[in-house]
């Protein structure tokens, strides 16, 4: 278990905020700041102090340097998407937001399935009758072949409406869990119900991972991780994890296969932040 | 955390809005200009394309500031401070040097310093002691290394990591 009293006292975060440190050290502390709030307001004071050393050696520029600055400025509108896109792929917590565009998506698609059953029914339907002079045995063998398809669609249709139970759940809270420096793309999203504890996760883009490795599902609780569960990305796409009492934090790490009493954080791939809007 | 008016103008910036970065660039700009003089060695003219360049990917990448790793101002503060150190070790030292001389008076024109900003300040430049504000410059002006620190002032790698924690503790200290 990390101390996060002794990671403060190691002269990591003094190297940090002094930019000494590698690229490896920069993502460790990021992480570490992400995950325990003592160490994340010890670096904030010391951020803190250097900006106010620097502000003792504050010199007025040259008026003039303003206008050149300013009239070299391109405009943002004609970067806007782009920017755009960078901040929210460089936001790496965003909490709580509204739920409605994954569940829309979700409305599509069970509508999309819903059609596409009827029509491979109405397909089968004309086929069978137009065969019908044919033999009785393969008509059966058709019949059956549109039970089974129309049965396993019927299931889908099913584990589809529990899964948006699960995402429109009034109780619940949507955590964006974004990628850290190791995979700054990542995304996976985490639904909690706040009065259940229940926690189910969409895996999102984790890539698959490396033999002997699984993904393991933290929760922050009190400034200390807490096992979730692993991840089995070749299930459905929510999948259920261990209950956990008010988290501040989800993290995803890759550990050995079958998990690790602690997490390995220089292997975090995301995390987002509960915020929980009253 | 930073002041919701703050908060507001960096949120116009943000969306395109010159004016609100201008309320930054007259915030913002002197302590920025100021950290950029020490890294540069004063010389004005490499400032002065520092902290354009600064403003300009300020401006280019405010999309980007993420207020849950920290203020603005210590975002920016980073900005100017890469910005210098890369614009310094591109120029040669030979140079700088040259140039050094030509501009000792032509810099003390804007050398205004902000009283609003910086009372009490002899008073805690003081009581840091040489030795920890000299490390706290290597560091963060001259941009070395533990290493090299440790090199230059012949002393052991360890010794320099304990002595810049406790010259960043003792600055904390003073600065709260």
């Amino acid at each position: 278990m990390i101390d996060p009293q002794a990671y403060i006292e190691s002269g990591k975060l003094e190297e940090y905020v002094l930019g000494l440190g590698s690229a490896d050290l920069m993502q460790e502390v990021e992480c570490m700041s992400r995950v325990f709030p003592d160490i994340k307001n010890e670096l904030l004071a010391l951020q803190l102090s250097l900006e106010k050393y620097a502000l003792q050696t504050a010199v007025i520029p040259n008026p003039e340097l303003k206008t050149k600055i300013f009239n070299s400025l391109v405009d943002a509108s004609t970067t806007n998407e782009t920017q755009d896109k960078s901040a929210e792929k460089s936001n790496p917590i965003i909490s709580a937001h509204t739920t409605s565009s994954s569940s829309d998506s979700l409305f599509k698609w069970l509508l999309a399935l819903l059609a596409l059953s009827i029509l491979i029914l109405f397909y089968l339907y004309f086929n069978k009758s137009s065969q019908f002079q044919k033999s009785m045995a393969e008509s059966v063998l058709k019949e059956t072949a549109a039970l089974q398809t129309a049965d396993s669609l019927s299931q889908v249709v099913t584990s589809l409406q529990s899964e948006i139970s699960i995402i429109n759940n009034p109780n619940g809270v949507a955590i964006k869990m974004a990628g850290t420096k190791l995979y700054p793309d990542g995304l996976a999203t985490i639904y909690w119900d706040k009065n259940t504890q229940t926690v189910h996760i969409n895996p999102g883009n984790l890539p698959v991972a490396p033999t002997g490795k699984q993904y393991q599902l933290w929760g922050i609780v009190d400034g200390k991780p807490v096992s979730l569960g692993l991840i089995d990305l070749t299930a459905a796409n929510l999948q259920s994890m261990s209950p956990v009492d008010n988290p501040s934090t989800f993290a995803v790490t890759l550990e050995p296969t079958g998990g690790n009493a602690s997490p390995t954080l220089d292997q975090m791939y995301v995390a987002g932040n509960v915020v929980l809007i009253q | 955390m930073d002041s919701p008016d703050l908060i507001q103008l960096i949120q116009h910036t943000q969306g395109g809005d010159r004016s609100a970065f201008s309320s930054l660039y007259d915030k913002f700009s002197p302590a920025l200009y100021g950290v950029i003089l020490k890294i540069v060695r004063k010389d004005i003219h490499v400032a002065e394309d520092c902290l354009q360049d600064t403003f300009v990917k300020i401006w280019k990448h405010i999309a980007t500031y993420d207020a849950h790793k920290g203020s603005i101002f210590t975002w920016m503060l980073t900005i100017a401070r890469n910005t210098a150190l890369d614009k310094l070790s591109s120029l040669n030292a030979k140079q700088i040097h040259s140039m050094d001389s030509a501009v000792g008076i032509e810099e003390t024109k804007y050398n205004t310093s902000l009283n609003t900003d910086t009372i009490g300040l002899s008073d805690i430049m003081n009581k840091l002691d040489a030795e920890h504000q000299s490390l706290i410059n290597m560091a963060y002006y001259q941009g070395m290394t533990q290493s090299e620190i440790a090199d230059q002032l012949g002393m052991p790698l360890g010794t320099i990591k304990t002595k810049i924690r406790a010259a960043m503790l003792m600055l904390r200290n003073l600065m709260t």
